[in-house]
């Protein structure tokens, strides 16, 4: 790691305090060259250094911080030698732009009209994550007390049956899944430092809710298209 | 205080919206199978006659309400991405059209729910 000085300067990049106990360790345990990058995964850490190349705007190395969660990584951060940042303040260069970036998004905090207009959205997500999980119950049970009716004229179709209930309990899985974006576009409002952290985090939850949501729907268009063809024929 | 989103943001929208998009083709399809039934209810005076029959053109006429919202939010998105200056802007717009599609939705389903916990009572009455 080259010195205190770099791990200190995890501290400047905010969301990463908690890592300090890793950038410790690998500080204690390994011995690192200028330009390595150390991958930080919170539940994981990976303790190798891993050589990489320069910052491609600046072609210096940087401090980068970005989040894989399909990788189940967290986040990876290059820590910048220190030598090169004295170069380079000496030099009085420009911050590269993954810096300025990431200093931004770091310190962008939403306005109060942006935090209430937040605030009707997280309740209108909320009581619609409610609303389908209760949804998707009674569904389940409609169904099952349906099929359970010996006295139905026609019955519904066991696949049917199957079909729609896995599709319901699809739906109220879809209401989980909604309470923890909700979660994630609340803290925006309630925290200070990292509200542009926790919108891309809510954005991807919502990006796996329509993943779902596609499914579900398919599997609905399905059911009441075979539905349509067997009370045809 | 403007913000640019950056290029690894760029790409949550640019998933997202994709993700939005996709959503839109099962639903208009789900609108039209309900438009379409409850038109064929009314001209064939059949099943449970016109309430059945406006039930249907009411779900959907709100599923192709949705699509639009849904398309309207990805276009957003897109905005955010090819553009420049105005990105909270677009931001402030999807969220509005989010939260008026949630919160129409949650109408939806509170009816949805409602008249499933009718029947089932019902259903639970005749079976006791």
């Amino acid at each position: 790691m080259g010195g205190t000085h770099q791990v200190g300067r995890l501290g400047a990049i905010v969301g990463a305090t908690h890592d300090f106990k890793v950038g410790n360790s690998i500080q204690k345990g390994f011995k690192s060259f200028n330009n390595h990058r150390v991958i930080i995964d919170e539940n994981n850490p990976d303790r190798s250094l891993l050589q990489l190349g320069h910052c491609q705007y600046c072609n210096r190395p940087a401090v980068q911080l970005r989040h894989f969660p399909e990788k189940n990584i967290r986040r990876y951060i290059q820590i910048i030698p220190y030598g090169s940042i004295e170069a380079a303040l000496r030099a009085e260069q420009k911050p590269c732009r993954e810096e300025v970036n990431q200093d931004s998004s770091s310190k962008y905090e939403f306005t109060e009209a942006q935090n209430d207009r937040l605030t009707h959205f997280v309740s209108a997500l909320r009581a619609f994550s409610y609303l389908v999980f209760l949804g998707g119950a009674c569904y389940s049970m409609a169904l099952v007390t349906q099929a359970l009716d010996p006295i139905a004229e026609s019955g519904l179709l066991a696949p049917l049956v199957i079909v729609s209930v896995v599709a319901s309990l699809a739906g109220m899985w879809l209401g989980i899944v909604l309470l923890r974006v909700a979660e994630s576009f609340k803290k925006i409002v309630e925290t200070e430092g990292r509200d542009v952290a926790h919108l891309l985090e809510g954005l991807l939850g919502f990006g796996k809710f329509f993943r779902l949501a596609t499914v579900v729907l398919w599997v609905m268009c399905l059911s009441l298209l075979t539905v349509g063809v067997f009370s045809l024929t | 205080m403007s913000y640019e989103f950056d290029s690894s943001e760029n790409e949550v929208f640019i998933e997202v919206g994709a993700r939005i998009t996709s959503v839109v083709t099962p639903l208009g399809l789900l609108a039209v199978v309900h438009l379409g039934l409850g038109v064929w209810l009314i001209d064939s005076g059949a099943g449970g006659g016109n309430a059945l029959a406006l039930c249907s053109i009411l779900l959907g006429g709100l599923a192709l309400l949705f699509c639009v919202w849904l398309r309207q939010i990805a276009a957003r998105f897109r905005l955010i991405v090819s553009t420049e200056g105005s990105d909270m802007e677009h931001l402030d717009n999807a969220i509005e059209i989010n939260r008026k599609l949630f919160l129409s939705a949650s109408y939806l389903v509170a009816g949805f729910t409602i008249g499933l916990m009718i029947m089932v009572a019902e259903k639970f009455a005749t079976l006791v």
